[in-house]
């Protein structure tokens, strides 16, 4: 099996040495077999090149090392990761096992208690059924395709089949090959030609699986003309028992096409979140995203939007919140391969108590890509002097049509802004309060109404207590 | 608080908002204000004039408790209470106000986002959102101002004119005890000038009072001042009436130098 | 000396993707034998107070203790090289509080006879002096020259260290110049960078502002023509209180080169109050060339202020278009809007006839393309 280029790494010490010597060396993987793979596809009653394309991953899994750049992922404990994807009939915990912190979220959250009980991945699933089915017959007479991925597997399997996983192919790191290995869960969402899908679909309508959210797989194609904004999740904080998430999302934006992806990422802060996605835009087509970064303990995120289409578009817009014990290493990737493309980023960090904010980006223009225009923009705020904030943008410009800028500011929360709102009688702690959330503000405006006031409040929840 | 007394002295009291006493301030390590005095009664309309670097903007801040300028002697009261110690927001829910010279930009915080936060500071209430939003339409009207402005981030992208005619709807929606204006006028051109003029005249009543810095005298020809005092290295080293405006405007401030060498 | 000495090299402070490729770089070249460099660099350099000498091994082995730094250079190979087996060098050294007018003036000159220049260099500007050293690595004829050069700059408390390199080797050379800098309570150090020449210009130049109030300026100008390669690493460290940083960067690229611009400032905790700025622009003349940039801002002290921009693209068409509508045709248009933009870097060179054989330099190159 050829090794690509992108995943096969020297033993090389980075910034951020990593302690244990072993996880580079390739070592034969205790635990995840072939007989736990087939198992897996078995109970789900898999296709045979489905099958087949697991096995695939299981292999270039076992040859693959970790990056050698970015946090550590000295804890996560690699000769067991069969403890974290080994199939029980019951992956849910104990409601008294969820940490007090999420349940105290909740509570100030105001989540109804059944929610907060499907979202710790402890009761049964949050009746989502209900609000789900009077959307889904808008929907059905639309043509439109929303199931988990699963079903989408039996009933769509030639769509399906076409691009699953060929967007993001195993080879693309350790961490996609354990996912196309043991990958469980996940949204399939076919919008047809020229279809206008009003309202947006949220996918935690759709967390079923046992180990919920672990290894969901994401796979949205928008067809022609069609129009598609989709939420992953909200922005409650979510509990799991094992500490995991190696997720994939595979965007496909056909001719025309715009699709909105918004994102919260706010896993409880002992995970590590590792998740991959990517979106395809074709001939004058546009993709969004809207992500936020709030919770895990390690993050690696940075959504690739590759341009294919002449004329295409790409739209970044970030916010990424690093506290204490926590390490968020967030970006994103652009790449432009066709003439009259263009990218927008505008990314913020916040760091405090001891966090670590990474903005981590890269845009390429590709030799054909003339004319491409694409700016980016990054802002860092620092809350004290015990966190750590890094910028590590690449420009990569192979044409010389082009009309590129990049702009990065780090700092503190500035002390003029502080006095003047102080003048107009606002407290310290509140005045340093509104500029944060007024810097987190272009992200908040782009969310649905209740995940921004969500949003908010979790900022508000973040700086309670720290500021000083 | 002070009762409800009969008598000259206790009357005086009442009617005086801000008193300075003899105040001295340093901003990096430099002594600006050296034996500073003033007193500003309901009512009144005072204006500070003087040369670059004599201290008006260091009296503004020091009044206003910016933490970068230190008190180094003296004392500031107002309304009877001494206000030395406290900090900015503090000072601001008891009744001051001031007008920046450069009002600072606050992206993501929007104009009526600010005056909503700021008016629950004061009273402590949760605000009347339909009645709020209708004064403010008419501050917003009367300033020239399109309703658009009240959702448009904190001065951001505003011109000059505009940032102080901001400043002047905050002073107007917040109707503070007393307004310092530090000058407001500078940057504006003659139609913005009787703007905000307008506008503070309307704030203008018997039981608030007005604190105008300005070396500019434009925005003077619509608000007559009470009392003018010149500000030297420094310190107060003259005090008139009107009239002391046309003389600065015709003589400069040559002439009070020796004045404040002798005093 | 190791086949492997120029694999890897120049790496970046902070790794990322490797797809990118911006994380250090290989070269296919050799290393040629180090033979002994008969030509003067010093020539006519004497000034009271002031102490110019020649890297020798003649010259007295107190030279060899300041050589324990944690700076591996451009590779540590690469570095070890000039350690053991340098060839040429300069010692400078002033006399406290004293300002130095006249620039010194040094030459690394290639030919046929000296080809391989290993050069150990070392400033010493003692307590509020002031001093400026022009390095130049010239050669006149088309052959294939190498130059690895080391270079450390102390700058004591107060004083002001300006140097200027530049580099116009030929067309088939290998430049290779690793330079460290510590910079104490109150000094300043500008650079600026000139690299015009060689096949491969690999540059890596790391300042330390250890000193409260130290001060750290850099200028590069590049040209990047036929299949030039410009790898270049500035890490500017800042360790003091009130510390400040430039960075600006101003280069063209034409027919098939590329070049790689790593600029680093990083914040360390308890710089307060300090300042970095990095700016780099870029103006691409040919579809066939690579330009990669990585501005990197590392940061773990709140009370700073970095920022960093860069920007690539054609030339402005707007200028272009009014200087066509003045006669100028379109290559010479190019040539002027190229050089209003980095003249002013190539201003900052204190010999006047140092500066003419730059802009003419330059001139030559831009009529080519």
């Amino acid at each position: 099996m050829e090794k690509k280029k992108t995943v096969v790494e020297d033993s090389d010490r980075g910034i951020y040495d990593i302690k244990n010597k072993d996880n580079f060396s390739y070592k034969s993987q205790k635990g995840l077999t072939r007989e736990i793979i087939l198992d897996i596809s078995k109970r789900k009653n898999e296709p045979e090149w489905m099958r087949d394309l697991r096995l695939k991953s299981l292999e270039v899994y076992n040859k693959t090392e970790l990056p050698t750049w970015g946090p550590s992922l000295a804890e996560l404990d690699m000769d067991n990761i069969v403890t974290y994807v080994k199939p029980k009939t019951d992956m849910k915990g104990d409601w008294d096992q969820v940490p007090d912190d999420i349940k105290d979220t909740f509570e100030k959250l105001g989540i109804p208690k059944a929610e907060r009980e499907s979202l710790a991945g402890v009761g049964a699933q949050y009746d989502s059924e209900v609000v789900y089915h009077s959307i889904k017959e808008e929907l059905v007479k639309q043509g439109v395709v929303y199931t988990d991925m699963e079903t989408a597997i039996n009933e769509y399997e030639d769509i399906v089949k076409q691009y699953f996983m060929k967007l993001v192919p195993p080879e693309d790191h350790k961490f996609v090959a354990l996912h196309g290995a043991v990958w469980s869960g996940g949204s399939f969402v076919y919008v047809p030609e020229g279809v206008d899908v009003e309202i947006p679909l949220q996918s935690y309508f759709r967390l079923n699986s046992p180990g919920a959210g672990q290894f969901e797989h994401t796979l949205i194609i928008v067809e022609k003309g069609a129009k598609l904004h989709f939420i992953e999740g909200c922005s409650a904080p979510k509990y799991n028992v094992t500490n995991l998430h190696a997720g994939c999302v595979e965007l496909f934006v056909k001719e025309g096409a715009t699709l909105r992806y918004s994102t919260i990422e706010n896993w409880s802060k002992n995970m590590l979140n590792l998740n991959t996605k990517r979106a395809l835009v074709e001939k004058n087509g546009s993709i969004e995203w809207i992500s936020g970064s709030f919770g895990s303990k390690i993050s690696m995120l940075y959504p690739m939007s590759i341009l294919k289409g002449e004329g295409s578009k790409a739209e970044f817009t970030g916010i990424t919140f690093a506290g204490k014990g926590q390490h968020l290493d967030t970006g994103t990737k652009v790449v432009h391969a066709a003439p009259y493309t263009s990218s927008t980023v505008h990314t913020k960090s916040i760091s405090k108590s001891g966090g670590t904010a990474v903005y981590r980006g890269a845009v390429k223009v590709m030799p054909n890509a003339h004319h491409t225009k694409s700016s980016i923009s990054c802002e860092s705020l620092m809350l004290d002097d015990i966190s750590r904030s890094d910028t590590i943008p690449v420009l990569d410009i192979q044409n010389d049509e082009v009309d590129i800028g990049h702009e990065a500011k780090i700092g503190r929360i500035s002390d003029e802004s502080i006095f003047y709102l102080m003048t107009r009688g606002i407290s310290e702690e509140e005045a340093k309060a509104m500029i944060v959330r007024g810097f987190a503000e272009p992200i908040a405006k782009e969310l649905p109404l209740e995940y921004a006031v969500e949003m908010n409040n979790l900022i508000r929840l973040e700086l309670e207590g720290s500021i000083g | 608080m002070l009762g409800i007394k009969k008598g000259l002295g206790e009357s005086a009291m009442m009617k005086k908002l801000l008193e300075i006493k003899d105040i001295y301030a340093e901003a990096e390590g430099n002594e600006i204000l050296k034996g500073l005095s003033l007193t500003v009664n309901k009512g009144e309309v005072h204006v500070i004039m003087g040369p670059n670097g004599a201290g008006k903007s260091t009296l503004v801040n020091v009044v206003m408790g910016h933490p970068k300028y230190k008190v180094t002697g003296g004392d500031i009261y107002f309304e009877g209470e001494k206000i030395t110690d406290l900090k900015t927001d503090e000072r601001a829910r008891k009744g001051l106000f001031l007008s920046f010279q450069s009002p600072e930009e606050v992206p993501g915080i929007t104009v009526e986002g600010l005056l909503r936060s700021a008016r629950s500071a004061a009273t402590g209430k949760p605000l009347k959102l339909m009645a709020f939003r209708k004064e403010l339409k008419e501050k917003l009207e009367l300033l020239q101002f399109d309703e658009s402005y009240a959702t448009r981030y904190l001065n951001v992208g505003f011109s000059g004119g505009e940032k102080k005619k901001n400043e002047i709807i905050q002073m107007m929606m917040l109707n503070p005890k007393l307004a310092i204006l530090d000058e407001t006028d500078s940057g504006l051109d003659v139609d913005a000038v009787k703007i905000v003029s307008s506008g503070v005249n309307k704030f203008k009543n018997p039981e608030n009072a007005v604190l105008i810095i300005t070396h500019n005298t434009k925005i003077l020809e619509d608000l007559k001042p009470d009392f003018v005092h010149i500000v030297l290295d420094g310190k107060i080293v003259k005090t008139g009436d009107a009239s002391l405006v046309e003389e600065v405007n015709k003589y400069g401030f040559a002439e009070f130098k020796d004045i404040a060498i002798n005093s | 000396m190791n086949e492997n000495a120029l694999k890897n090299i120049n790496n970046i402070p902070v790794r990322t993707w490797r797809w990118l490729g911006v994380n250090n770089i290989s070269l296919d070249s050799t290393i040629p034998e180090v033979k002994p460099y008969k030509l003067d660099i010093i020539k006519d350099n004497s000034q009271e107070g002031l102490s110019v000498i020649s890297m020798d091994k003649k010259n007295s082995n107190s030279l060899r203790l300041l050589h324990a730094m944690d700076y591996d250079g451009v590779g540590k190979e690469l570095t070890d090289q000039v350690k053991n087996s340098y060839n040429s060098g300069f010692f400078i050294e002033t006399a406290p509080h004293k300002k130095f007018e006249v620039p010194v003036i040094i030459n690394y000159d290639f030919d046929a006879e000296n080809n391989v220049v290993v050069d150990d260099n070392i400033i010493i500007a003692e307590q509020g002096s002031e001093i400026t050293v022009v390095v130049r690595y010239n050669s006149k004829d088309n052959l294939q020259f190498f130059h690895n050069g080391f270079t450390r700059i102390y700058c004591k408390k107060g004083a002001t260290v300006n140097i200027v390199k530049i580099q116009t080797l030929s067309g088939e050379s290998t430049h290779l110049d690793a330079n460290i800098a510590k910079v104490e309570e109150g000094g300043t150090i500008n650079y600026v960078l000139i690299e015009l020449g060689a096949k491969d210009s690999i540059t890596n130049f790391r300042t330390d502002l250890e000193g409260y109030k130290s001060v750290a300026n850099m200028h590069n100008v590049y040209i990047g023509d036929k299949e030039r390669n410009i790898d270049i690493n500035y890490l500017i460290n800042h360790y003091g209180k009130e510390t400040k940083s430039s960075i600006e960067a101003r280069g063209a690229l034409m027919d098939n080169s590329k070049k790689i611009f790593k600029g680093t400032l990083d914040f360390k905790k308890g710089a307060s109050k300090s300042k970095g700025k990095e700016v780099e622009y870029t103006v691409l003349l040919s579809p066939k060339v690579r330009n990669r940039s990585v501005p990197v801002l590392l940061c773990t002290e709140d009370d700073v202020e970095g920022q960093h921009a860069a920007s690539a693209g054609k030339i402005d068409e707007n200028k272009l278009f009014y200087l066509m509508t003045r006669g100028f045709t379109e290559k010479e248009a190019k040539k002027l809007i190229i050089e209003a933009s980095i003249g002013p870097i190539i201003d900052m060179i204190p010999k006047k006839t140092a500066k003419e054989e730059i802009y003419e330099y330059i001139r030559r190159k831009l009529i080519n393309e």
